[in-house]
């Protein structure tokens, strides 16, 4: 079976505005699944605010305080308007990977559309919340303070392709860690079925794969926690640039 | 091996009748994408608003009132033993207060009981200087009693003798006077 075809969207249910085609997908449903799995852990983990928690709710208090220390490590107390935001993104995307850990269930991070999506609003957050922040100032990002002028020509264009191909690269990175990831454990398990099938001496050696497959899945949820703390870790770091009173290095 | 290969040849023609049916790699499928994006922004948007006004407030607050209960209880302990360290130096002031009474009362005790041996003995020397005293008065008393008893006798031997000798009879007046002349002489 061709290892992509875990990635297929299906259309589940047909839904059309404005001339796009909004269909209710198997990413819609995992998304949202996703959601409802962190609100309703989250809810039942905090319900009982306990002074001394239970597992559940220490559980949740370890999922904040672990965000909540990225957020401070990296934009200080002036980036704690953003932790909501990280908070989200880093439960969602954890939520999607963890989802996609299934068998058979839809991996929504494992589509650049996706990713595309939440690091261009990262993105649009930044340039937004730093021009209404400092306005003009805000392009002093790309000239860093005491650099000499002649310099500018050649630190500007490198800054500013550095500045934009920040959404792509993490995009583009939580999309091709979950994509690669599901697509080897199909890879590894499709040999272990056609090994096993082809019966005699190869059939023993099926083990191989088998062993790797379990070793895989192992890393890869290992990549599944890694990549939702870096996009939440990245997304801290683009946002420091502008959460400061003073813009530039 | 060739079994193998043949098993294989037979999967990579499903594998492309597959690949034929999704076309390709799905993520490049850019049709889907108004639909992701479009279901992402709903999933993303109730779960932003879940989490910023119910769920990070709830747990941050717990946090928060947990914090606060643990200073408070560091705040209360650090009191007590303030208290506990006065109460300390307290109990020592005032074990060397009594320590320091006790020494003088000692000291007060002592003082007037050797005032009061030192009267007895006093009393006792004044007692023992008169009971010697009047001793020594009888034992003179009794010494001149006794020499003037010899002197007595001396006077009659000296009368007897004198009477025996010469025949007179000397009155004991006049021997008396003329053995003291003697004694005198001597």
């Amino acid at each position: 079976m061709d290892p992509l075809y875990q990635f297929k969207i299906e259309r589940w249910a047909e839904f059309r505005l404005f001339g796009y085609d909004l269909s209710f997908t198997n990413s819609a449903f995992y998304a949202l699944a996703s959601t409802l799995l962190v609100i309703v852990f989250l809810v039942v983990a905090s319900g009982k605010r306990e002074m001394v928690p239970g597992r559940m709710q220490l559980m949740s208090e370890m999922m904040y305080e672990f965000v909540a220390e990225i957020v401070r490590s990296t934009m200080g107390q002036a980036g704690w308007k953003f932790f909501p935001l990280i908070f989200t993104i880093f439960a969602f995307v954890l939520a999607c990977n963890l989802l996609g850990m299934f068998p058979y269930f839809f991996t929504v991070t494992s589509h650049l559309a996706v990713t595309l999506a939440l690091s261009m609003m990262v993105f649009g957050i930044v340039v937004g919340y730093g021009l209404v922040k400092h306005g003009f100032g805000f392009f002093k990002l790309f000239a860093p303070a005491g650099l000499p002028v002649w310099m500018y020509p050649l630190i500007i264009p490198i800054e500013l392709v550095s500045f934009l191909s920040r959404p792509i690269s993490l995009a583009v990175r939580l999309f091709a860690n979950m994509m690669a990831g599901h697509a080897l454990m199909k890879v590894f398990a499709s040999f272990v079925v056609m090994m096993g099938s082809a019966g005699g001496l190869l059939a023993a050696f099926a083990i191989i794969p088998l062993l790797a497959n379990s070793a895989v899945i192992g890393l890869e949820f290992l990549i599944a926690f890694l990549q939702a703390y870096v996009f939440a870790l990245l997304t801290c770091i683009y946002l420091n640039d502008i959460v400061h009173e003073h813009v530039g290095h | 091996m060739l079994l193998f290969l043949e098993d294989l040849n037979v999967t990579a023609e499903q594998s492309l009748a597959k690949a034929e049916f999704t076309g390709g790699m799905p993520q490049l499928d850019f049709a889907s994408y108004p639909s992701q994006i479009f279901w992402l922004a709903i999933a993303f948007g109730i779960l932003y608003v879940a989490l910023s006004r119910l769920l990070i407030p709830r747990i941050g607050g717990v946090l928060e009132e947990r914090r606060d209960r643990i200073a408070d209880d560091l705040d209360v302990a650090a009191r007590m033993k303030i208290d506990a360290d006065a109460a300390l130096v307290a109990y020592e002031k005032s074990l060397k207060d009594a320590a320091a009474r006790a020494h003088v009362i000692a000291a007060e005790n002592r003082n007037k009981i050797n005032m009061e041996i030192a009267t007895e003995i006093e009393a006792q020397d004044l007692k023992l200087a008169e009971i010697a005293a009047s001793a020594e008065a009888e034992i003179s008393q009794a010494q001149q009693k006794a020499l003037s008893n010899v002197a007595t006798l001396a006077n009659t031997a000296v009368k007897e003798m004198i009477t025996k000798l010469t025949g007179t009879k000397l009155s004991a007046t006049d021997i008396t006077k003329a053995m003291t002349s003697v004694a005198g002489k001597n």
